[in-house]
């Protein structure tokens, strides 16, 4: 399990790759990368955490999807502080002899992160700076998991 | 008894701070939010029911048992990702 939040930019390239090399065992290497989306005027990101709470938060998200699918890899890897348009947020990965196991296990962290870890995004534009709101669209997305039967393992 | 409070973004910026040691009377989350009200009108937002609580480190709800020595967090919700 990787846990790291930091202001560095990184290559969700050569993680991918560190995931695929890392066990003989899996069919299955899944991810999600989150980058600075454009448009409205937006000029930058900046991300504030809370630190220590967020990487208590996102190891116990891993460990989460770790005892519900059969997970090898569990990776989060979190920036902060600020971000161009098109610079990377967020990557996520997992590995698992299956894809499912891997594919939900991807989906689950990065929807229930969106709720749970201590993280808020101040956008700049052309205007000034505003605090973005959270979407309820991401709670209900969160909320399709936590409120599941924990049946779902592949 | 002594708690520490930290606040978080758009909280942060509204309380003029991002830390404080107080001393408010034992009793819940809830309680230390009406304390933290009534000392100063800025404060109504920590009230609103969207502000997430972290005590050392964990989420809770609003009916979290405070003990001296504490670090409460008060955050607007969350948008990382």
């Amino acid at each position: 399990m990787l846990i790291r939040v930091q202001t560095e930019r990184f290559d969700a390239g050569s993680l991918l790759n560190m995931l695929s090399g890392a066990d003989s065992d899996c069919g299955a290497v899944a991810s999600f990368s989150g980058q600075v989306r454009g448009g409205n005027n937006l000029v930058a990101l900046e991300l504030e955490h809370y630190p220590g709470a967020t990487e208590k938060a996102l190891t116990r998200i891993a460990a989460h999807a770790r005892t519900r699918w059969d997970l090898r890899q569990a990776m989060i890897i979190h920036r902060v502080g600020r971000m161009e348009i098109g610079e990377e947020i967020v990557f996520i990965g997992a590995t698992a002899p299956h894809r499912r196991a891997a594919l939900e296990a991807v989906s689950f962290m990065i929807d229930v992160l969106k709720t749970q870890a201590p993280f808020w995004k101040k956008e700049f534009d052309d205007q000034g700076a505003r605090w973005v709101d959270a979407r309820p669209e991401d709670d209900r997305a969160a909320a399709r998991w936590l409120d599941d039967k924990e049946d779902a393992s592949a | 008894m002594s708690i520490t409070v930290r606040y978080f973004a758009a909280l942060r910026e509204r309380m003029g701070t991002a830390e404080e040691v107080i001393e408010p009377p034992e009793g819940t989350a809830a309680d230390l939010i009406a304390w933290l009200v009534a000392r100063d009108d800025q404060a109504d937002a920590l009230a609103h029911p969207s502000t997430r609580l972290i005590v050392n480190d964990e989420i809770v709800s609003r009916e979290h048992a405070l003990k001296c020595g504490d670090v409460i967090a008060f955050c607007p919700p969350f948008s990382g990702g």
